[in-house]
């Protein structure tokens, strides 16, 4: 935040709610707006009245569900700054400290670092040695069973995913003005390449669904862009791929005029600028055939 | 402009369980209860997930987001304040900050300030329509809502909420006046407002309170 902070008027903040409830102010204006609700004796109710209606734009996301990795770093993560977080004295949240002693047992997944779990398996001082062992031999198994649990859980939401990304363009090519793709692979890369399919709304939303692609390692991603003829390539959206080896984009601005072409690539890390060549897999967009 | 999306109604994020429920499990995540975490990322973690990834289009940067939100509810729980709306409602706007933050770097522009830094913004203290909301909207009512806005008030607060453009890029982006794009925003927003609660709270004397006037 910068240190200077501008002082608005109650008249002020009332013209830029709409702005602040929206996430749409410049970085000044929304510092500006939140130093002024802290200070000022007017709860200004009408941000709250006009912050109401998000739960509609909510409810217009295209539902996916995350990788099963996630849980697991943000898990990892989590526990690795536990002894920091259990410092916390003063929380209004705060409950008694018998809840404390939870123990890990609910973790599907054993993070890869002993330290990271050490705070969560500590036994009672007064348990026997016996006891002891038999814990750590439960929680051993219990650590198998969940990991086991989560690849299950993994190739689930893998096929949930593709199927969700596949509905996702289907929708879009259904909308009056929308033109789609079957993305495949250049003929010298085999039978095999990977094939995809896309829609562009009249608007200019690319929605995308791809398979048969390599896993991307590191910062590597797929980038996807779309090309009008005559134009250089616009990047419209990238993603990652794991063992699956599908992958989606489920809205990106693109650009709009007969004839675009929708291309993948791999590039080293997001942000791509220009193609990495070669393509990947690509398709020219035309209007459904009703 | 067309409806960009499916509407569709998740079990999870629309008849979960009720905002109390949710303040338990906070109050355990308060406590440095990762059993809690856990169950609180099982509740949010896939509209948080979904939510990102509409904005930044990049499935990298959406489980990034999300993390981070979590994360951030992990080490800042203290920064709810009960009584200033949905645990959910607070949650999804930290997802929201998080993302635009997350394109507005990509494109470069300045950072957006941290949603959790600082006092609690009255823009936290929303009203628990979500609540009221949650297992009575289907997905012909939030169709309805939409439909409510007009193709440039929709066109606007979409650009604005799930493309991190500011108001003035949306004035430049559209070829309309600023003055214009904040008044598309705010009517937008009231008619959003108004479908949901004639949807939820019919007689809500919220309605009668309205004003009409545009800003």
């Amino acid at each position: 935040m910068s240190g200077t902070v501008r002082l608005l008027t109650c008249d002020e903040v009332r013209e830029l709610a709409g702005g602040f409830v929206l996430g749409a102010l410049e970085a000044d204006e929304a510092d500006a707006v939140r130093a002024h609700l802290a200070g000022c004796a007017d709860p200004h109710a009408e941000i709250a009245d006009l912050a109401s209606g998000l739960p509609a734009l909510w409810e217009t996301v295209p539902i996916v569900e995350p990788s099963a990795a996630l849980r697991s770093r943000l898990l990892a993560a989590a526990a690795a700054d536990l002894p920091a977080s259990q410092e916390r004295t003063t929380t209004p949240l705060r409950t008694a400290g018998r809840e404390r002693t939870t123990t890990p047992l609910r973790m599907a997944t054993p993070t890869t670092d002993p330290a990271n779990v050490r705070p969560f398996v500590r036994p009672p001082r007064r348990r026997m040695t016996l006891g002891w062992v038999a814990g750590l031999a439960a929680v051993l198994a219990i650590a198998l069973l969940g990991a086991w649990n989560v690849v299950l859980q993994g190739q689930v939401g893998t096929l949930r995913t593709e199927q969700d990304s596949v509905a996702a363009v289907i929708h879009a090519g259904g909308i009056a003005g929308s033109v789609t793709a079957m993305l495949t692979a250049p003929e010298a890369s085999g039978p095999y390449g990977p094939t995809g399919l896309a829609a562009v709304t009249r608007t200019g939303t690319l929605v995308l669904a791809m398979r048969d692609l390599r896993p991307t390692t590191g910062a590597q991603v797929y980038q996807a862009w779309v090309i009008l003829p005559g134009s250089a390539p616009v990047p419209t959206g990238s993603f990652g791929v794991g063992d699956a080896g599908v992958g989606s984009i489920p809205s990106a601005s693109a650009p709009v005029g007969p004839g675009a072409v929708v291309a993948i690539t791999l590039e080293p890390g997001p942000g791509a600028t220009t193609p990495t060549l070669p393509i990947l897999s690509s398709g020219t967009t035309a209007t459904p055939v009703n | 402009m067309e409806p960009t999306a499916l509407p569709r109604v998740p079990t999870e994020s629309v008849s979960g369980p009720a905002d109390d429920a949710d303040r338990a499990v906070l109050a355990r995540v308060a406590s440095g209860d990762l059993a809690a975490l856990e169950e609180l990322y099982d509740r949010y973690r896939t509209m948080a997930y979904s939510l990102a990834l509409r904005i930044t289009a990049d499935p990298a940067a959406a489980e990034d987001v999300v993390q981070d939100a979590f994360l951030g509810v992990w080490r800042n729980v203290a920064r709810y304040a009960e009584g200033r709306g949905s645990v959910r409602t607070w949650f999804l706007s930290i997802v929201h900050h998080r993302a635009i933050d997350a394109i507005r770097r990509r494109r470069p522009v300045t950072e957006l300030p941290d949603p959790e830094a600082g006092p609690s913004p009255a823009a936290l203290r929303l009203p628990d329509v979500w609540s009221e909301v949650a297992g009575r909207l289907d997905a012909v009512a939030i169709r309805r809502a939409m439909t409510s806005l007009t193709d440039v008030q929709r066109e606007a607060i979409e650009l604005g909420y799930f493309g991190g453009l500011t108001q003035v890029e949306i004035a430049e982006r559209t070829g309309a006046p600023l003055g214009t794009v904040k008044s598309r925003v705010r009517l937008g927003l009231l008619a959003l407002r108004d479908a949901l609660s004639a949807e939820v709270l019919p007689d809500s004397p919220a309605r009668s309170q309205r004003a009409g006037g545009a800003a």
